[in-house]
């Protein structure tokens, strides 16, 4: 059995909080080990517990001594997803930036946390295996029927970086470079149809 | 590597793929136990460019390490226009025809092996589109450039042609067309589920191999012969007659 992945939760509001741990623990795999109403000993908490992820509120993250919050991250591996709200954060954010908008709907919510999650576990294993994850057959049907990077980015409601780095696991995985070659594969695995591929 | 006293049939016994090149040379079979150089000077062909292709497509690191100089854009370009006419010709219509006998010896499948005919038929046409910008366009300008360079006399549009456009250019658009022939061997490798058919499947892969080969080389050929000496009568043109590229990135 593979071991469990591990949040700390970092954030002012209770019922922030509670709403993140139970989103996190539907998911049989994660676990939420840590919470945290204030960014003061968050340093602890990551040295103590190394865990795989941060989510930590945006302002939190902006009192934060960087420079050294960074390196410890670095040492334990932990990834910081930022929470934000996008009514009142004007933010710019870096596309290799890991967020989460509190005001999304739930599906987004957890579609963003499998996405930011699902990369991280292939990043740490450098998998042998060329079974194509669920998320990357949605990925790959509809590059198969000719959308672009952005509108299969708008159809999944993730990011075009994600949709990017899906891409380079799909043809690093089945070894198929081109779009139509991609298409054949999808079609001779049944992820689309040939009547579907002609629109 | 392979010199010029070597016997030219032993070229062949060591890399029988050569048999095509040479044949593009316009040399055939048949030349007992002369050397390459005879054999080269039987058929009026450059020892030295024979080397190099030979050697180039018989060993990888070849244009890194050694490289000779002594021939001409004329040759150069001549052998690479006969390259083409074997891709268009010769193992183009093969792979063709190997994917349709395929098709009709397989039972199950039908619509998959279908699929992969279509498939090679874009590449194809990706493939004619690069050759007729080459033979259209490219070739004549290094010529032209040769042409030039040897008689230090440059014409009005061979001028106005440098303003716009220079090998540099070429090696920025010089397409990979490798891409598609890869997925294609991947396709009928691992992805197309198992045919009553062994004998056409491997034989179409075969000709894949060798038509990936044959292009990869040829694209060196390109990359590494012939632009580098007219990036170098270039710059002598540029100087000589000074002219100064228009740079389209400036406006
Ligand atoms: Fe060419
Ligand atoms: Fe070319």
């Amino acid at each position: 059995m593979m071991s469990k992945l591990k949040f700390i939760i970092a954030d002012k509001s209770f019922l922030v909080r509670r709403g993140l741990v139970c989103t996190i623990e539907e998911f049989e795999s994660f676990e939420v080990v840590r919470e945290l109403d204030n960014e003061k000993s968050l340093f602890k908490a990551i040295a103590k517990l190394s865990p795989d992820f941060v989510i930590i509120n945006l302002n939190f993250y902006k009192s934060l001594r960087l420079k050294e919050f960074n390196s410890l991250t670095k040492k334990n591996k932990t990834k910081i997803i930022k929470l934000i709200d996008k009514n009142k954060d004007d933010v710019f954010f870096n596309e290799t930036d890991y967020y989460i908008d509190i005001n999304d709907s739930k599906s987004n919510i957890i579609n963003q946390i499998k996405d930011i999650t699902e990369q991280f576990l292939k990043s740490e294993k450098t998998s042998k295996n060329s079974i194509l994850s669920n998320r990357e057959k949605d990925v790959l049907r509809h590059i198969a029927l000719g959308l672009t990077n952005k509108e299969v980015a708008d159809k999944l409601f993730i990011s075009i970086h994600t949709v990017v780095s899906h891409r380079k696991n799909i043809t690093k995985k089945l070894d198929i470079h081109t779009v139509s070659g991609l298409t054949i594969y999808a079609i001779l695995n049944k992820i689309i149809d040939i009547e579907s591929s002609k629109s | 590597m392979f010199t010029k006293d070597m016997k030219m049939a032993d070229l062949i016994h060591k890399n029988y793929l050569l048999l095509s090149i040479i044949s593009r040379f316009g040399i055939p079979l048949g030349f007992g136990d002369k050397s390459v150089e005879e054999v080269c000077n039987d058929y009026k062909v450059n020892t030295y460019f024979f080397l190099d292709i030979v050697n180039s497509c018989s060993y990888e690191s070849y244009f890194t390490d050694v490289q000779h100089k002594h021939f001409s854009i004329v040759s150069i370009v001549s052998y690479l226009r006969k390259t083409h006419k074997f891709y268009n010709d010769q193992i183009v219509p093969e792979i063709q025809c190997l994917i349709t006998n395929l098709y009709q010896n397989c039972f199950q499948q039908k619509d998959n092996v279908k699929l992969l005919f279509n498939f090679f038929e874009e590449y194809k046409n990706e493939l004619l589109i690069h050759i007729k910008r080459e033979e259209d366009i490219v070739y004549p300008y290094v010529l032209d450039i040769e042409k030039a360079y040897e008689t230090k006399k440059i014409s009005k549009e061979l001028t106005e042609q440098m303003k716009n456009y220079s090998i540099k250019d070429y090696l920025n658009e010089h397409s990979d067309i490798e891409e598609k022939l890869l997925d294609l061997k991947n396709l009928i490798i691992k992805y197309l589920p198992p045919t009553s058919d062994f004998k056409y499947r491997n034989k179409v892969l075969v000709k894949l191999f060798q038509l990936e080969k044959d292009v990869n080389d040829h694209s060196s050929i390109e990359e590494k012969v012939m632009a580098p000496k007219i990036f170098d009568m270039e710059n002598f043109l540029f100087s000589h007659f000074s002219i100064v590229k228009l740079n389209i990135d400036d406006e």
